[in-house]
């Protein structure tokens, strides 16, 4: 499965099934930043509702997720963009992203899914930045 | 709840396409196999759990801590005289 660059414009979402959590399908992919690190991920259905994501490769360079080639035919493509949930309590300093549950889309198709890795190693709240030494 | 008793090597057949067999019994523990279509997901439950839990907390991200997060990352940037091209 090969790894795409991600568009910068907004962007529709279809998830093939709804996020752990939540009902949701429908969602709207939107830069929130310059950079191409931020993007907010925005309920269709429930507009209060958005995830903060950021391309895998912004923060863990390093990070070579095993996905199955299952996902591709769920979501009707090979190539796929690798994004991963956020969660910032205040700043930076305190921000965690989900390694063990990345959300994988498909650019050609809109389809999307938060798959679960086999990984038990990998952590749902990993520092975005490396502690202090 | 259905609760029925199998022995290693037998199954049980949930819907038309999901099949559990039950592989091996040590100790405490069963190696339960679980066969199903591609459009089913299966989860070990604690992990299920764990992950919705941490898709809650996510949405709960609100636009100041947004804010903040991108004052920083314009500030390291700025340290480190960054001259990339956005999004490289």
């Amino acid at each position: 499965m090969t790894v795409t660059m991600i568009e910068r414009a907004a962007r529709q979402l279809s998830f093939v099934e709804p996020l752990p959590g939540f009902a949701d399908e429908e969602f709207t992919l939107t830069p929130i930043d310059d950079q191409g690190v931020l993007y907010s991920l925005r309920s269709q259905e429930n507009p209060q509702l958005r995830f903060v994501l950021t391309p895998a490769a912004v923060f863990f360079p390093d990070y070579r997720p095993e996905v199955d080639d299952a996902v591709g035919l769920l979501l009707g493509s090979d190539e796929v963009d690798v994004m991963l949930m956020l969660t910032v309590g205040s700043s930076l300093a305190d921000a965690t992203a989900n390694l063990r549950a990345p959300v994988v889309l498909a650019p050609a198709t809109g389809r999307a899914i938060q798959v679960v890795l086999d990984d038990e190693t990998l952590p749902m709240r990993a520092p975005l930045v490396a502690a202090a030494a | 709840m259905l609760i029925l008793t199998r022995r290693v090597g037998e199954n049980v057949i949930v819907g038309d396409d999901i099949t559990i067999s039950v592989i091996e019994v040590r100790g405490d523990a069963v190696r339960i196999g679980i066969q199903a279509p591609q459009s089913v997901s299966v989860h070990r439950e604690e992990v299920y759990r764990e992950l919705q839990k941490a898709n809650q907390q996510a949405a709960a991200t609100n636009d100041a801590a947004i804010g903040a997060m991108m004052d920083e990352l314009a500030a390291d940037r700025a340290e480190r005289g960054d001259k990339r091209e956005p999004g490289a």
